[in-house]
Protein backbone atom coordinates (compact mmCIF):
# COMPACT_ATOMS: atom_id res chain seq x y z
CA UNK A 1 0.00 0.00 0.00
CA UNK A 2 1.32 3.30 -1.02
CA UNK A 3 1.49 5.48 2.04
CA UNK A 4 2.60 8.99 2.08
CA UNK A 5 2.82 11.01 5.22
CA UNK A 6 1.79 14.52 4.55
CA UNK A 7 2.40 16.89 7.39
CA UNK A 8 0.74 20.29 7.26
CA UNK A 9 3.59 22.72 7.21
CA UNK A 10 1.31 25.67 7.72
CA UNK A 11 1.38 27.36 11.07
CA UNK A 12 -1.88 27.31 13.01
CA UNK A 13 -3.58 30.63 12.44
CA UNK A 14 -5.04 30.75 15.96
CA UNK A 15 -8.08 32.54 14.76
CA UNK A 16 -11.29 31.58 16.46
CA UNK A 17 -13.00 28.67 14.76
CA UNK A 18 -16.48 28.64 13.36
CA UNK A 19 -19.12 26.46 15.03
CA UNK A 20 -18.83 23.58 12.54
CA UNK A 21 -15.03 23.78 12.59
CA UNK A 22 -15.10 23.68 16.40
CA UNK A 23 -17.40 20.66 16.38
CA UNK A 24 -15.16 18.76 13.98
CA UNK A 25 -12.03 19.71 15.91
CA UNK A 26 -13.60 18.44 19.14
CA UNK A 27 -14.34 15.10 17.46
CA UNK A 28 -10.78 14.88 16.12
CA UNK A 29 -9.36 15.70 19.55
CA UNK A 30 -11.62 13.06 21.08
CA UNK A 31 -11.14 10.30 18.51
CA UNK A 32 -7.57 10.81 17.33
CA UNK A 33 -6.65 9.97 13.74
CA UNK A 34 -9.65 9.53 11.47
CA UNK A 35 -10.81 9.90 7.90
CA UNK A 36 -13.57 12.03 6.45
CA UNK A 37 -15.61 8.85 5.98
CA UNK A 38 -15.31 7.99 9.72
CA UNK A 39 -16.33 11.48 10.68
CA UNK A 40 -19.21 11.59 8.22
CA UNK A 41 -20.53 8.29 9.58
CA UNK A 42 -21.00 10.05 12.93
CA UNK A 43 -22.52 13.19 11.50
CA UNK A 44 -24.77 11.86 8.72
CA UNK A 45 -27.43 12.67 7.76
CA UNK A 46 -27.15 16.09 9.44
CA UNK A 47 -24.08 16.98 7.37
CA UNK A 48 -23.28 16.06 3.79
CA UNK A 49 -20.06 14.18 3.03
CA UNK A 50 -18.77 17.10 0.96
CA UNK A 51 -19.44 19.56 3.81
CA UNK A 52 -17.35 17.45 6.19
CA UNK A 53 -14.62 17.03 3.57
CA UNK A 54 -14.48 20.77 2.78
CA UNK A 55 -14.43 21.75 6.44
CA UNK A 56 -11.65 19.25 7.21
CA UNK A 57 -9.67 20.57 4.27
CA UNK A 58 -10.18 24.13 5.55
CA UNK A 59 -8.98 23.11 9.01
CA UNK A 60 -5.91 21.51 7.41
CA UNK A 61 -5.22 24.72 5.48
CA UNK A 62 -5.60 26.72 8.70
CA UNK A 63 -2.92 24.51 10.24
CA UNK A 64 -5.28 23.02 12.80
CA UNK A 65 -4.98 19.49 11.31
CA UNK A 66 -2.22 17.36 9.87
CA UNK A 67 -2.99 14.70 7.32
CA UNK A 68 -1.45 11.71 5.60
CA UNK A 69 -2.65 9.73 2.66
CA UNK A 70 -3.81 6.17 3.30
CA UNK A 71 -4.90 4.56 0.04
CA UNK A 72 -7.24 6.96 -1.70
CA UNK A 73 -8.29 8.82 1.44
CA UNK A 74 -6.64 11.22 3.83
CA UNK A 75 -6.32 10.46 7.52
CA UNK A 76 -6.50 13.56 9.68
CA UNK A 77 -5.02 14.21 13.09
CA UNK A 78 -5.00 17.37 15.24
CA UNK A 79 -1.86 19.50 14.88
CA UNK A 80 -2.27 20.80 18.44
CA UNK A 81 -3.84 19.19 21.47
CA UNK A 82 -7.03 20.84 22.69
CA UNK A 83 -5.21 22.28 25.69
CA UNK A 84 -2.36 23.63 23.54
CA UNK A 85 -4.88 25.24 21.21
CA UNK A 86 -6.82 26.88 24.06
CA UNK A 87 -3.62 28.16 25.65
CA UNK A 88 -2.25 29.54 22.40
CA UNK A 89 -5.59 31.10 21.53
CA UNK A 90 -5.74 32.81 24.90
CA UNK A 91 -2.16 34.06 24.49
CA UNK A 92 -3.00 35.24 21.01
CA UNK A 93 -6.07 37.16 22.18
CA UNK A 94 -4.18 38.63 25.12
CA UNK A 95 -1.31 39.71 22.89
CA UNK A 96 -3.69 41.04 20.27
CA UNK A 97 -5.56 43.14 22.82
CA UNK A 98 -2.40 44.51 24.38
CA UNK A 99 -0.71 45.15 21.11
CA UNK A 100 -0.09 48.84 20.77
CA UNK A 101 -1.70 49.27 17.38
CA UNK A 102 -2.36 52.77 16.20
CA UNK A 103 -6.10 52.36 16.02
CA UNK A 104 -7.08 48.77 16.56
CA UNK A 105 -6.31 48.22 20.24
CA UNK A 106 -9.22 47.39 22.48
CA UNK A 107 -10.32 49.70 25.24
CA UNK A 108 -9.25 48.18 28.53
CA UNK A 109 -7.55 49.10 31.77
CA UNK A 110 -5.09 46.51 32.96
CA UNK A 111 -3.99 46.17 36.55
CA UNK A 112 -0.46 45.63 35.24
CA UNK A 113 0.30 45.60 31.55
CA UNK A 114 4.06 45.64 31.19
CA UNK A 115 7.05 45.00 33.42
CA UNK A 116 10.44 46.32 32.43
CA UNK A 117 13.80 45.50 34.01
CA UNK A 118 13.61 48.73 36.01
CA UNK A 119 10.10 47.85 37.16
CA UNK A 120 11.32 44.46 38.31
CA UNK A 121 13.97 46.02 40.53
CA UNK A 122 11.43 48.48 41.93
CA UNK A 123 8.98 45.64 42.57
CA UNK A 124 11.74 43.83 44.48
CA UNK A 125 12.29 46.94 46.60
CA UNK A 126 8.53 47.28 47.17
CA UNK A 127 8.38 43.61 48.20
CA UNK A 128 11.05 44.20 50.83
CA UNK A 129 9.14 47.20 52.15
CA UNK A 130 5.90 45.21 52.33
CA UNK A 131 7.59 42.34 54.15
CA UNK A 132 9.24 44.73 56.61
CA UNK A 133 5.95 46.51 57.22
CA UNK A 134 4.10 43.23 57.72
CA UNK A 135 6.75 42.11 60.19
CA UNK A 136 6.25 45.34 62.12
CA UNK A 137 2.50 44.87 62.10
CA UNK A 138 2.96 41.15 62.88
CA UNK A 139 0.46 40.38 60.21
CA UNK A 140 0.74 36.95 58.59
CA UNK A 141 1.25 37.03 54.84
CA UNK B 1 -29.10 73.22 -1.57
CA UNK B 2 -29.73 74.70 1.87
CA UNK B 3 -28.95 71.40 3.60
CA UNK B 4 -25.96 70.58 1.38
CA UNK B 5 -24.53 74.01 2.11
CA UNK B 6 -25.22 73.59 5.83
CA UNK B 7 -23.47 70.21 5.98
CA UNK B 8 -20.52 71.46 3.91
CA UNK B 9 -20.16 74.52 6.10
CA UNK B 10 -20.29 72.43 9.27
CA UNK B 11 -17.59 70.09 7.95
CA UNK B 12 -15.42 72.97 6.77
CA UNK B 13 -15.73 74.88 10.05
CA UNK B 14 -15.08 71.72 12.04
CA UNK B 15 -11.91 71.03 10.06
CA UNK B 16 -10.66 74.62 10.33
CA UNK B 17 -11.19 74.85 14.09
CA UNK B 18 -9.88 71.34 14.71
CA UNK B 19 -6.70 71.94 12.70
CA UNK B 20 -6.15 75.43 14.09
CA UNK B 21 -6.79 74.43 17.70
CA UNK B 22 -4.59 71.33 17.36
CA UNK B 23 -1.68 73.41 16.06
CA UNK B 24 -2.13 76.02 18.78
CA UNK B 25 -2.44 73.35 21.47
CA UNK B 26 0.96 71.92 20.50
CA UNK B 27 2.58 74.91 22.16
CA UNK B 28 0.05 75.04 24.99
CA UNK B 29 0.51 71.39 25.88
CA UNK B 30 4.10 71.95 26.96
CA UNK B 31 2.76 74.46 29.48
CA UNK B 32 -0.01 72.06 30.52
CA UNK B 33 2.52 69.27 31.09
CA UNK B 34 4.64 71.62 33.23
CA UNK B 35 1.56 72.78 35.18
CA UNK B 36 0.34 69.22 35.68
CA UNK B 37 3.64 68.04 37.18
CA UNK B 38 2.97 68.81 40.85
CA UNK B 39 -0.79 68.18 40.73
CA UNK B 40 -2.67 65.31 42.38
CA UNK B 41 -2.81 62.31 39.99
CA UNK B 42 -6.62 62.52 39.58
CA UNK B 43 -6.57 66.24 38.83
CA UNK B 44 -3.55 65.78 36.57
CA UNK B 45 -5.34 63.07 34.58
CA UNK B 46 -8.40 65.32 34.23
CA UNK B 47 -6.31 68.30 33.09
CA UNK B 48 -4.39 66.24 30.53
CA UNK B 49 -7.58 64.68 29.21
CA UNK B 50 -9.23 68.10 28.89
CA UNK B 51 -6.16 69.53 27.16
CA UNK B 52 -6.06 66.65 24.67
CA UNK B 53 -9.76 66.82 23.89
CA UNK B 54 -9.82 70.63 23.76
CA UNK B 55 -9.39 70.92 19.96
CA UNK B 56 -12.24 68.47 19.29
CA UNK B 57 -14.43 70.06 21.95
CA UNK B 58 -13.75 73.53 20.59
CA UNK B 59 -14.43 72.37 17.04
CA UNK B 60 -17.74 70.84 18.13
CA UNK B 61 -18.80 73.95 20.06
CA UNK B 62 -17.92 76.35 17.23
CA UNK B 63 -19.55 74.11 14.60
CA UNK B 64 -22.75 73.13 16.34
CA UNK B 65 -22.99 75.97 18.82
CA UNK B 66 -22.14 78.93 16.58
CA UNK B 67 -21.77 78.13 12.86
CA UNK B 68 -24.89 76.00 12.49
CA UNK B 69 -27.19 78.32 14.49
CA UNK B 70 -25.81 81.35 12.59
CA UNK B 71 -26.44 79.65 9.26
CA UNK B 72 -29.98 78.60 10.20
CA UNK B 73 -30.76 82.04 11.64
CA UNK B 74 -29.46 84.26 8.85
CA UNK B 75 -29.32 82.19 5.70
CA UNK B 76 -32.57 82.20 3.68
CA UNK B 77 -33.94 78.72 3.07
CA UNK B 78 -34.14 79.40 -0.66
CA UNK B 79 -30.49 80.36 -0.83
CA UNK B 80 -28.99 80.56 -4.27
CA UNK B 81 -25.41 80.55 -3.08
CA UNK B 82 -23.15 77.99 -4.69
CA UNK B 83 -20.11 76.34 -3.21
CA UNK B 84 -16.67 77.56 -4.13
CA UNK B 85 -13.52 75.46 -4.35
CA UNK B 86 -12.34 76.70 -0.94
CA UNK B 87 -15.49 75.49 0.82
CA UNK B 88 -15.52 72.21 -1.07
CA UNK B 89 -11.89 71.49 -0.25
CA UNK B 90 -12.30 72.32 3.44
CA UNK B 91 -15.54 70.29 3.64
CA UNK B 92 -13.80 67.32 2.03
CA UNK B 93 -10.95 67.54 4.55
CA UNK B 94 -13.50 67.83 7.37
CA UNK B 95 -15.37 64.78 6.09
CA UNK B 96 -12.08 62.88 5.86
CA UNK B 97 -11.13 63.76 9.43
CA UNK B 98 -14.58 62.82 10.71
CA UNK B 99 -14.64 59.55 8.75
CA UNK B 100 -11.17 58.71 10.09
CA UNK B 101 -12.38 59.16 13.67
CA UNK B 102 -15.53 57.12 13.05
CA UNK B 103 -13.60 54.25 11.44
CA UNK B 104 -11.04 54.31 14.22
CA UNK B 105 -13.83 54.27 16.81
CA UNK B 106 -15.54 51.31 15.14
CA UNK B 107 -12.25 49.38 14.98
CA UNK B 108 -11.57 50.01 18.65
CA UNK B 109 -15.07 48.99 19.73
CA UNK B 110 -14.87 45.87 17.56
CA UNK B 111 -11.50 44.91 19.05
CA UNK B 112 -12.91 45.46 22.55
CA UNK B 113 -15.94 43.29 21.80
CA UNK B 114 -13.74 40.61 20.26
CA UNK B 115 -11.50 40.55 23.32
CA UNK B 116 -14.48 40.33 25.67
CA UNK B 117 -16.02 37.52 23.65
CA UNK B 118 -12.71 35.65 23.49
CA UNK B 119 -12.32 35.76 27.25
CA UNK B 120 -15.97 35.08 28.04
CA UNK B 121 -15.95 31.86 26.02
CA UNK B 122 -13.71 30.34 28.67
CA UNK B 123 -14.87 32.32 31.66
CA UNK B 124 -17.18 31.85 34.62
CA UNK B 125 -18.88 34.67 36.39
CA UNK B 126 -17.93 34.97 40.03
CA UNK B 127 -19.62 36.98 42.75
CA UNK B 128 -17.50 39.22 44.88
CA UNK B 129 -18.99 41.32 47.61
CA UNK B 130 -18.69 45.06 47.08
CA UNK B 131 -17.76 44.83 43.38
CA UNK B 132 -20.61 46.34 41.42
CA UNK B 133 -19.61 45.25 37.91
CA UNK B 134 -19.64 41.64 36.65
CA UNK B 135 -16.40 39.81 37.38
CA UNK B 136 -15.35 36.81 35.29
CA UNK B 137 -12.75 34.18 36.09
CA UNK B 138 -10.97 33.42 32.82
CA UNK B 139 -9.68 29.87 32.68
CA UNK B 140 -6.87 30.20 30.19
CA UNK B 141 -5.68 33.80 29.90
CA UNK B 142 -2.51 34.03 31.90
CA UNK B 143 -1.83 37.11 34.05
CA UNK B 144 -5.00 38.92 33.12
CA UNK B 145 -6.63 41.45 35.43
CA UNK B 146 -8.45 44.03 33.38
CA UNK B 147 -11.64 45.96 33.07
CA UNK B 148 -13.02 46.32 29.56
CA UNK B 149 -16.11 47.86 28.09
CA UNK B 150 -17.43 51.38 28.13
CA UNK B 151 -21.14 51.38 28.83
CA UNK B 152 -21.20 47.93 30.40
CA UNK B 153 -17.81 47.38 32.02
CA UNK B 154 -16.72 43.88 32.93
CA UNK B 155 -13.72 42.76 34.93
CA UNK B 156 -11.76 39.72 33.76
CA UNK B 157 -9.37 37.94 36.09
CA UNK B 158 -7.28 34.95 35.10
CA UNK B 159 -7.64 31.79 37.19
CA UNK B 160 -3.87 31.95 37.67
CA UNK B 161 -4.20 35.36 39.33
CA UNK B 162 -7.07 34.27 41.57
CA UNK B 163 -4.93 31.35 42.70
CA UNK B 164 -1.87 33.51 43.34
CA UNK B 165 -3.48 36.38 45.25
CA UNK B 166 -4.95 36.23 48.73
CA UNK B 167 -8.60 37.34 49.02
CA UNK B 168 -7.50 40.75 50.37
CA UNK B 169 -4.96 41.21 47.57
CA UNK B 170 -7.55 40.24 44.97
CA UNK B 171 -9.98 42.74 46.47
CA UNK B 172 -7.24 45.40 46.33
CA UNK B 173 -6.57 44.69 42.64
CA UNK B 174 -10.29 44.82 41.88
CA UNK B 175 -10.64 48.10 43.82
CA UNK B 176 -8.04 49.54 41.47
CA UNK B 177 -10.10 48.36 38.49
CA UNK B 178 -13.29 49.73 40.06
CA UNK B 179 -11.59 53.11 40.38
CA UNK B 180 -11.06 53.01 36.60
CA UNK B 181 -14.76 52.22 36.17
CA UNK B 182 -15.94 55.06 38.39
CA UNK B 183 -13.61 57.52 36.63
CA UNK B 184 -14.92 56.44 33.19
CA UNK B 185 -11.31 55.79 32.19
CA UNK B 186 -12.27 53.40 29.40
CA UNK B 187 -14.52 56.04 27.82
CA UNK B 188 -11.70 58.59 28.14
CA UNK B 189 -9.29 56.05 26.67
CA UNK B 190 -11.65 55.51 23.74
CA UNK B 191 -11.84 59.26 23.05
CA UNK B 192 -8.07 59.62 23.31
CA UNK B 193 -7.56 56.70 20.94
CA UNK B 194 -10.09 58.03 18.45
CA UNK B 195 -8.35 61.40 18.40
CA UNK B 196 -4.87 59.94 18.70
CA UNK B 197 -2.15 62.06 17.18
CA UNK B 198 0.44 60.55 14.85
CA UNK B 199 3.67 59.44 16.52
CA UNK B 200 5.65 62.24 14.94
CA UNK B 201 3.59 64.79 16.85
CA UNK B 202 5.48 63.98 20.02
CA UNK B 203 3.94 66.65 22.24
CA UNK B 204 0.43 65.29 21.69
CA UNK B 205 1.60 61.70 21.83
CA UNK B 206 3.38 62.24 25.14
CA UNK B 207 0.23 63.69 26.67
CA UNK B 208 -1.50 60.34 26.08
CA UNK B 209 1.33 58.54 27.87
CA UNK B 210 1.21 61.05 30.74
CA UNK B 211 -2.57 60.58 30.99
CA UNK B 212 -2.21 56.78 31.20
CA UNK B 213 0.41 57.19 33.89
CA UNK B 214 -1.67 59.68 35.91
CA UNK B 215 -4.89 57.65 35.58
CA UNK B 216 -3.15 54.49 36.83
CA UNK B 217 -1.74 56.27 39.88
CA UNK B 218 -5.11 57.98 40.42
CA UNK B 219 -6.81 54.54 40.38
CA UNK B 220 -4.36 53.32 43.03
CA UNK B 221 -4.98 56.41 45.14
CA UNK B 222 -8.74 56.10 44.75
CA UNK B 223 -8.55 52.45 45.85
CA UNK B 224 -6.48 53.46 48.90
CA UNK B 225 -8.85 56.34 49.69
CA UNK B 226 -11.74 53.86 49.59
CA UNK B 227 -10.09 51.85 52.34
CA UNK B 228 -7.86 49.37 50.51
CA UNK B 229 -4.74 48.51 52.48
CA UNK B 230 -1.53 49.81 50.94
CA UNK B 231 0.09 46.49 51.87
CA UNK B 232 -2.54 44.46 50.02
CA UNK B 233 -2.41 46.69 46.96
CA UNK B 234 1.40 46.56 46.92
CA UNK B 235 1.42 42.79 47.33
CA UNK B 236 -1.10 42.39 44.52
CA UNK B 237 1.02 44.60 42.28
CA UNK B 238 4.16 42.61 43.09
CA UNK B 239 2.53 39.23 42.48
CA UNK B 240 0.78 40.20 39.24
CA UNK B 241 3.93 41.96 38.04
CA UNK B 242 5.98 38.83 38.67
CA UNK B 243 3.44 36.66 36.87
CA UNK B 244 3.49 38.98 33.87
CA UNK B 245 7.27 39.26 33.76
CA UNK B 246 7.99 35.78 32.30
CA UNK B 247 5.54 36.51 29.49
CA UNK B 248 7.49 39.53 28.32
CA UNK B 249 9.83 37.52 26.17
CA UNK B 250 7.08 35.47 24.57
CA UNK B 251 4.84 38.13 23.20
CA UNK B 252 4.81 41.82 22.46
CA UNK B 253 3.50 43.43 25.57
CA UNK B 254 2.65 47.04 25.19
CA UNK B 255 0.19 49.14 27.04
CA UNK B 256 -2.65 50.74 25.22
CA UNK B 257 -1.36 54.29 25.24
CA UNK B 258 2.12 54.35 26.72
CA UNK B 259 4.77 54.28 24.02
CA UNK B 260 7.53 51.79 24.71
CA UNK B 261 10.14 54.53 24.94
CA UNK B 262 8.42 56.14 27.94
CA UNK B 263 8.99 55.12 31.51
CA UNK B 264 6.26 52.68 32.45
CA UNK B 265 3.20 53.58 34.48
CA UNK B 266 4.13 50.72 36.80
CA UNK B 267 7.40 52.41 37.72
CA UNK B 268 5.59 55.50 38.98
CA UNK B 269 2.92 53.47 40.76
CA UNK B 270 5.53 51.42 42.58
CA UNK B 271 7.39 54.60 43.54
CA UNK B 272 4.18 56.13 44.96
CA UNK B 273 3.35 53.01 46.97
CA UNK B 274 6.95 52.75 48.20
CA UNK B 275 6.80 56.36 49.41
CA UNK B 276 3.61 55.63 51.35
CA UNK B 277 5.16 52.52 52.91
CA UNK B 278 8.36 54.40 53.77
CA UNK B 279 6.32 57.17 55.33
CA UNK B 280 7.52 59.88 52.95
CA UNK B 281 4.24 59.92 51.02
CA UNK B 282 0.79 60.47 52.48
CA UNK B 283 -1.97 57.89 52.25
CA UNK B 284 -4.72 59.51 50.19
CA UNK B 285 -7.62 60.64 52.33
CA UNK B 286 -11.14 59.53 51.56
CA UNK B 287 -12.18 62.32 49.29
CA UNK B 288 -14.98 63.41 47.08
CA UNK B 289 -14.23 62.63 43.44
CA UNK B 290 -12.51 65.45 41.62
CA UNK B 291 -14.91 67.85 39.97
CA UNK B 292 -12.08 69.12 37.79
CA UNK B 293 -13.94 68.78 34.50
CA UNK B 294 -17.31 69.97 35.75
CA UNK B 295 -16.31 73.57 36.47
CA UNK B 296 -14.80 74.33 33.04
CA UNK B 297 -17.86 72.73 31.41
CA UNK B 298 -20.26 74.88 33.43
CA UNK B 299 -18.22 78.04 32.74
CA UNK B 300 -18.17 77.26 29.00
CA UNK B 301 -21.93 76.71 29.00
CA UNK B 302 -22.58 79.95 30.89
CA UNK B 303 -20.27 81.90 28.56
CA UNK B 304 -21.99 80.40 25.52
CA UNK B 305 -25.49 81.27 26.73
CA UNK B 306 -24.38 84.82 27.55
CA UNK B 307 -22.66 85.53 24.23
CA UNK B 308 -24.35 83.42 21.60
CA UNK B 309 -26.88 86.02 20.39
CA UNK B 310 -24.26 88.74 20.10
CA UNK B 311 -21.86 86.46 18.25
CA UNK B 312 -24.16 84.97 15.64
CA UNK B 313 -24.16 87.92 13.17
CA UNK B 314 -20.35 88.08 13.20
CA UNK B 315 -20.16 84.31 12.76
CA UNK B 316 -22.50 84.53 9.78
CA UNK B 317 -20.26 87.18 8.21
CA UNK B 318 -17.29 84.85 8.62
CA UNK B 319 -19.27 82.01 7.05
CA UNK B 320 -20.09 84.21 4.07
CA UNK B 321 -16.37 84.71 3.55
CA UNK B 322 -15.93 80.95 3.59
CA UNK B 323 -18.68 80.41 1.01
CA UNK B 324 -17.48 83.07 -1.41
Amino acid sequence: MWLKKQIGSRKATLGQLGSLESELMERVWHRGELSVRDLHAELAPRLAYTTVMTTMDRLYKKGMLQRRKAGKAFLYVAALSEQEYQEQLAQHLFGMVLHNGTNSGAVLSNFVDAVSDTDEKLLEHLDQLVKAKRRVLRRPE
Amino acid sequence: MFYVLAISLCLAVMFLVLAGASLLSLAGLRLVLRMAGPMRPGAKANLLFAARLLPLGLASIVTFGLALPAFVEFEPYSTGEGMGFRLLALAALGALALAGMVVRGINILRATRQAQQGWREHAYRIDLEGIKVPVYRVENAASLVAVTGILRPRIFVAREIIGALSPDELRAALSHEMAHVSSFDNLKQLLLKITRAPRWLKALYNVDAEWTDASEIAADQEALAEGTSVLDLSSALIKVGRLIRPMAGRQPIASHLVPSSCSSALENRVTCLSEILEGTGATPARSVRSKGLLLPLLLTLAGYVACVNALLPAVHEALEFLVR
